[in-house]
């Protein structure tokens, strides 16, 4: 097969130049998170809605905001709280007296960014609607159906310690984040520099240095990314460990795993490690793509035993053995 | 009355003698000896033999009659292999009996019947003077199939004990054989461990790599190229580069103690193998090259004649 690799890395090359005006300006804003803010562009790019976790305070909904400040595009925040109605979600009818009729009141999931705060607060019905929204990219309202606006993507938030009066989100809704990461502390240094920024007078912005029509073509390239059939195996090789482990050498891994990951894990890693490649500005998927994106494709897809929870044994750790165990090709 | 009382006692004691095989009895002319001719067992097998006895008894002592005339039966379909004979003197009911047996060993001839023919025997009373005539009954036999002999199977026994042994001499010389193999492969692969790894993964690179094929394929030598030097290196270093991407070896080679210059040179064959391996451009032959140099200069072996299409034409 004769790929023209160069014209793919010319095009990467020069749809790839906002990615530093990007990084920068939520760089004013937000001290070290490199890893988040990384992933959060994957999933622009990729097309694909994640899922963060992370305990209070480590300004996830700060990078999110930021984010949308630098793309320029629509950005709505919805708390999710125990008595949230997916009405106040997708949107409703609204009787108008004055003419007689009903008009449509649409939701704040229309919008370009949607970060969904706190999402396992809410119940399942309301959930499933911002889901539903997630996969179909289009919302019913009465009769009618309205397309989401391009680009859209969904960053939610939860939180790993407080379960108490939570809805956790089932696995199959869960299935449906592209990408799951665990936001953590930040060193000292970052630490510091966060107290000395955020206890200025005049806090800092981010302002708009991308359109959303750079996002869609940026998107076209991503897809352009060439994939070679020995990575595309290497996917297959590491999904496929997560459901038969002893195939691969894991026997020690039999009995932790309840269920593997499922086919989206293997469209999402081609996907999210076609975004990574791009931001190298790298006109085709390394295996380095691979094992910098499986954890956060596979973390909330392999779903482990009661004896692994009893041997304090986390679906992280599952991944990471297999990782390091599927031989590179 | 004397007389009759005794002939009563002999017969009640001749009724109380069980005689299971076949038999016959007469008396004498006097009353006074009482013969009984019998063949046990009455069916003999062909290959078998068979016992006649004749038997004569009398009340009295036992020189009371003399016995002038005993000739051997005459037997048909049989052959007297051999002769006994035994006298008795017994006190049955406080009387005396006297007895004397003549015992024939006949072996069969042939299958069917077979008969022994009554015998005359001459006897005279010691106190009268007076002459006696006496015949014995005739006897048939019945000749059945041979029986099979003790020692018939004998043959069968020594063949099945020449196979077992064979066999066990078989598996034996095998299992010595066997393990002299595995001596000799351990002897073997001992040798081969002590060939240095440099050695041992410069003949690997010769044989994944001929540089001499003008139409190599030079991305999947590119793959096995990198495939040498990743074994080589995690059998050196002992590290689990199989699993590592390029950059993570990197790593892994530095913390294990490598030299930088190692390092260096494991990252330019691996990142150009990288591109080869995955970019899906076609990599220059001369990039190939290039590579295969730096490996070889890692395994300090010149592994392989340089050749290829230029080399090929310049040959030409």
């Amino acid at each position: 097969m004769n790929i023209d690799i160069q014209a793919i890395q010319a095009k990467i090359e020069r749809e790839s130049a906002f990615v530093e005006k990007i990084t920068a300006e939520v760089g004013k804003v937000i001290v070290g998170q490199n890893y988040m803010i990384e992933r959060l562009l994957i999933g622009l790019l990729a097309d694909g809605h994640i899922l963060l976790e992370g305990v209070p305070g480590l300004a996830k909904t700060m990078t999110v905001k930021a984010l949308s400040a630098a793309i320029k595009t629509q950005f709505q925040r919805i708390q999710f709280t125990p008595d949230l109605l997916p009405a106040d979600i997708v949107g409703t009818m609204i009787y108008d007296q004055k003419n007689g009729s009903f008009s449509t009141k649409k939701g704040p999931i229309f919008s370009n960014l949607v970060l969904a705060d706190e999402i396992n607060r809410s119940p399942a019905k309301v959930q499933s609607a911002l889901l539903e929204a997630m996969q179909e990219r289009q919302v019913t309202i009465g009769d009618t159906t309205f397309p989401l606006p391009a680009p859209f993507l969904v960053l939610a938030t939860q939180n790993p310690i407080e379960q108490e009066g939570t809805y956790p989100l089932p696995e199959a809704q869960v299935d449906r984040f592209m990408l799951k990461l665990s936001v953590g502390y930040p060193d000292r240094n970052e630490e510091l520099e966060i107290m000395r920024r955020m206890t200025r007078v005049d806090l800092p912005q981010a302002s708009a240095v991308v359109s959303p029509q750079e996002i869609i073509n940026a998107r076209r390239a991503v897809h352009e990314v060439y994939i070679d059939p020995k990575i595309e195996n290497y996917i297959v090789d590491i999904v496929f460990a997560t459901r038969k482990p002893k195939e691969y050498g894991l026997d020690e891994l039999a009995d932790l795993i309840a269920y593997g990951a499922s086919p989206r894990a293997s469209i999402y890693l081609s996907m999210a490690s076609k975004a990574h490649a791009f931001l190298s500005r790298r006109g085709y998927v390394t295996p380095e793509d691979i094992r910098s994106i499986a954890m956060d494709v596979l973390r909330h897809r392999v779903i482990i035993t009661y004896e692994a929870e009893a041997e304090e044994i986390s679906a992280e750790d599952v991944v990471r053995k297999i990782i390091n165990k599927v031989e590179v090709p | 009355m004397r007389i009759i009382r005794i002939a009563a006692a002999i017969a009640i004691f001749f009724s109380s003698l069980g005689i299971s095989s076949l038999q016959a009895q007469a008396q004498g002319e006097d009353e006074g000896i009482r013969v009984s001719a019998s063949a046990q067992p009455n069916e003999v097998p062909l290959n078998r033999t068979a016992v006649v006895t004749i038997r004569l008894e009398w009340a009295g002592d036992l020189d009371r009659y003399e016995i002038t005339r005993f000739d051997n039966p005459l037997v048909e379909n049989l052959n007297i292999i051999e002769t006994a004979s035994a006298n008795q003197v017994q006190v049955v009911g406080g009387m005396q009996v006297a007895r004397q047996e003549y015992q024939y060993t006949v072996k069969p001839d042939g299958l069917g019947m077979a008969y022994v023919d009554g015998i005359i025997i001459r006897y005279a009373d010691r106190e009268t003077g007076k002459e006696y005539r006496l015949a014995s009954s005739r006897l048939e036999l019945k000749v059945i199939d041979p029986l099979p002999e003790p020692g018939s199977y004998l043959w069968l026994v020594i063949l099945l004990s020449i196979l077992l042994s064979s066999l066990i001499a078989i598996y034996l010389v095998r299992r010595i054989r066997a393990r002299r193999a595995e001596a000799e492969r351990l002897a073997r692969s001992q040798a081969a461990s002590e060939v240095s790894l440099e050695q041992k993964y410069g003949e690997r690179l010769r044989e994944e790599i001929d540089l001499r094929q003008p139409d190599l394929d030079v991305n999947a030598a590119f793959g096995r190229l990198a495939g040498v030097l990743r074994r080589y290196l995690a059998a050196k270093y002992s590290l689990p580069l199989i699993s590592a991407t390029t950059s993570e070896v990197r790593g892994l080679m530095a913390e294990a103690g490598a030299e930088e210059r190692v390092i260096a040179d494991t990252l330019a064959v691996l990142e150009s193998a990288d591109i080869a391996k995955f970019s899906g451009a076609a990599q220059m032959r001369s990039e190939l090259e290039r590579a295969y140099t730096i490996l070889e200069g890692m395994l300090g072996t010149d592994t392989a004649p340089r050749g290829g299409a230029e080399s090929a034409k310049r040959d030409d």
